[in-house]
């Protein structure tokens, strides 16, 4: 058992969108708001240890991306890493927070996504966009991440007779969703049918059933629990966090439907947890993809294998349903800028669990999910959160 | 003397300015060479094949092509010759007595593309078809027509006349080569297929257009050594067979994938036919990877596979031609050897699928 528990104290979050500031502006920004977000203020000295999830998109900085943090997040001598596992890079670097704070090691981190994705012409950014898949055997045979989840998408259609209504409905909902985001990229609702008449991208999948190409930067402050009622009435409790990997290339997977990684991740999470699926206010999970959205409720376990299509037209993923899911807008609507999700979906469980949500409140909010995916699967983390 | 004991004829599958028979954007001469010759070598009972002592080619091929051909053909023990001398040296090579198998490959594809494949034996045989050559007078009866080894090949193996046999003169060469059919010889159902006639290709036809290589390494980059290392598993589908737990692994690696034994791996050539779709998505113009921009910009969108060709193995395939999403889960694929995508300067090539049982033009 790990000798702390963590606690999140503070959390910031930049507008999602094509945004004009740059990576640095972004970094500044997120850190700035993350630090007064902290009820009872915080000394950015007392942060011993700081990681930077971002896949470095276009290029930006590949290596010591850490030391750019630093300087904005004006922490220059402290020991900042950056962590990269694709799309659940801030996934993986929350990970690393915790863990430095369990262990006992730190007492104060840092733990912020970044990515700016907007700033590259479209060809280069064709170019990064399947970077974090099988180079060799899915990119080189033609695919980007959009056909390799359009290979999924067809499989789950044929073992479960998932109909293209069920895709659909995961985007309608996600959009609607992010009308209440005043931080979210598409402020805008979408009907069934637009989404099933949008151009086909990866068949089955179409524009609608993809996640944007998105820049911002999300920042979390973790302490232990024992410290962090000098710093707020209110903490948000770590009380779970698994994390696991799987083969790269979707060919030498055992199954075309599922992710190990996340089934993984999920059992290990909710091994440590005092509480179990049915006790969830709301789940944040990893939808680039419609189709995405579904697998993952099936593999977190929130609904047996080949039910998330039945449950998602039923209305119980939505605000107000029986398990609300990316209240948000999801990567969907509010936008997946790839190295700062895991931030992001954390900061959402941040405000939703201290009654902050403002609109898209959901009433009585306690205990949390989150769900971030690396690539097609690779890698993933799933992490519980419970109030006070 | 010889004996023709088999032999394959491949066109190239676009439909460009000259009709059907022009390359598709995803095939050369190397390629069109590789498809005929494994309709040879590799037929669908595996008794048949037979390894050939020694190869020989007519034709022109792209560079570092001939180095690359045993590799690609899984022969690995024999290095091809590239014969000079057009169709005069190929006509006097089928007429020398054959004291073993051999393998001759002939590509033409300056305008429209055609290959020829045939794997030869002694004389002697009771299946196949017994080709001769004896001197003869000079005959210009048809002038221009055996300009070509794919040419005289087609010919030479037609069905035979009433008589039983067939005869070309070559021009220049007062050379007389008859064709005496023993029985029948694998692969001859390439050449009862009107619509493989290279008789029909049209000289200085436009070729499909190459891209400017230099242009087009923006994208993912594997570099040639790492490339290379993988070949035989691109190209021949060659998995790894681990003696210690039974397991497959492919693409072969250095160690096994199940039991990561390093120890005790050997090649297991998975089928090249007859694999199963498992999954499909049909890649629009626009979500391609940048390597793939000149060939959706030539043929638009394509299907993406993923194939069971064994109980333990898939693998992510691309189907040649334009995408229609009419691939379906369940429905059963070849695989070929083709052009996937230009990186470092030269095109690099691997396997793609083809619905089950095409055939061959």
């Amino acid at each position: 058992m790990p000798s702390e528990q963590a606690a999140v104290i503070g959390a910031g979050h930049t507008r999602f969108g094509a945004l004009a500031e740059g990576p640095r502006a972004l970094l500044r920004e997120c850190v700035d708001l993350a630090v007064t977000s902290v009820d009872r203020g915080l000394e950015r000295t007392e942060v011993d240890e700081a990681y930077l999830g971002t896949l470095g998109f276009n290029g930006w900085q590949i290596g010591n991306a850490s030391a750019v943090l630093a300087e904005e997040a004006r922490l220059v001598g402290a020991p900042v890493t950056r962590v990269e596992n694709a799309c659940a890079s801030a996934g993986f670097a929350l990970r690393a927070g915790i863990q430095a704070i369990e262990s006992g090691q730190r007492s104060m981190v840092l733990v912020v996504g970044l990515e700016k994705m907007t700033d590259a012409a479209s060809r280069r950014r064709r170019y990064w966009l399947g970077v974090s898949g099988d180079t060799e055997w899915e990119r080189l045979a033609g695919l980007t991440f959009a056909g390799v989840y359009g290979l999924l998408a067809s499989r789950h259609m044929h073992e479960y007779g998932t109909p293209p209504e069920a895709l659909a409905e995961v985007a309608v909902k996600n959009h609607a969703h992010a009308l209440k985001n005043p931080k979210a990229q598409f402020r805008k609702a979408i009907r069934r049918e637009e989404v099933l008449a949008a151009p086909r991208v990866a068949d089955p999948l179409g524009l609608l059933d993809c996640c944007p190409v998105t820049d911002g930067a999300a920042a979390l402050l973790l302490t232990s629990v024992a410290r962090a009622r000098r710093y707020t009435d209110t903490p948000v409790r770590v009380v779970g966090s698994g994390a696991a990997s799987d083969r790269l290339a979707v060919q030498e997977r055992e199954s075309l439907t599922s992710l190990a990684a996340s089934r993984r991740a999920a059992a290990e999470a909710f091994r440590s947890s005092p509480w179990d699926r049915s006790a969830l206010s709301f789940a944040e999970v990893h939808d680039c993809f419609t189709i995405a959205e579904l697998i993952a409720l099936e593999d977190l376990g929130l609904v047996p294998a080949g039910g998330a299509a039945a449950m998602t037209l039923a209305g119980e993923t939505r605000v107000g349903g029986r398990l609300p899911v990316n209240p948000d807008g999801g990567l969907k609507a509010k936008g997946h800028p790839i190295g700062a999700t895991g931030a992001s979906q954390a900061y959402e469980v941040f405000l939703q669990l201290r009654g902050q949500a403002g609109e898209r409140q959901i009433p009585g909010a306690a205990r949390a999910l989150t769900h971030n995916v690396g690539g097609s699967g690779a890698s993933a983390t799933v992490t519980l959160f419970e109030a006070g | 003397m010889a004996t023709v004991r088999a032999a394959a004829l491949v066109r190239g599958h676009g439909r460009g300015a000259s009709g059907a028979g022009d390359l598709a954007p995803d095939e050369d001469a190397f390629t069109l060479l590789v498809e005929a010759a494994e309709r040879v070598l590799r037929p669908e009972a595996p008794s048949e094949v037979t390894a050939p002592v020694s190869v020989s080619v007519w034709g022109a091929l792209p560079p570092g092509a001939l180095e690359e051909l045993p590799l690609a053909l899984g022969v690995t023990s024999v290095a091809p010759r590239l014969e000079a001398g057009g169709v005069a040296t190929f006509a006097e090579r089928l007429a020398e007595p054959q004291p073993a198998a051999q393998l001759l490959l002939a590509v033409e594809a300056s305008g429209s593309a055609a290959a020829v494949a045939l794997l030869t034996g002694p004389a002697g045989e009771e299946s196949g078809v017994e080709i001769s050559g004896a001197d003869g007078p000079e005959v210009f009866e048809a002038p221009g027509k055996w300009d070509s080894p794919v040419r005289l090949a087609w010919t030479l193996l037609q069905p035979p006349p009433p008589d039983g046999s067939r005869a070309v003169s070559l021009p220049g060469a007062r050379l007389v080569l008859r064709a005496r059919r023993l029985g029948p010889f694998a692969g001859e159902e390439s050449w009862t297929n009107p619509s493989a006639s290279p008789e029909g290709n049209v000289p200085g036809a436009v070729p499909v257009g190459e891209p400017d290589l230099s242009t087009v390494s923006e994208g993912a980059y594997l570099p040639a050594a790492t490339y290379r290392e993988n070949l035989p598993s691109r190209w021949r589908l060659e998995a790894a067979h681990c003696r210690k737990c039974g397991k497959l692994s492919f693409p072969a690696r250095s160690a096994c994938s199940s039991c990561g034994s390093m120890q005790e791996l050997e090649p297991f050539p998975l089928p090249l036919r007859g694999g199963i779709i498992e999954a499909v998505t049909t890649v629009r113009p626009g979500a391609q990877p940048s390597e793939f921009d000149f060939q959706v910009q030539r043929g638009g969108a394509y299907d993406v596979l993923l194939v069971r060709l064994h109980p333990e193995v898939r693998v992510t395939l691309q189907l040649t031609g334009s995408g229609a999403a009419s691939a379906r889960i369940g429905d059963r694929v070849d695989t070929v050897l083709r052009r996937l995508y230009p990186m470092e300067g030269a095109w690099r090539y691997g396997r793609k699928a083809v619905p089950s049982g095409r055939s061959p033009s």
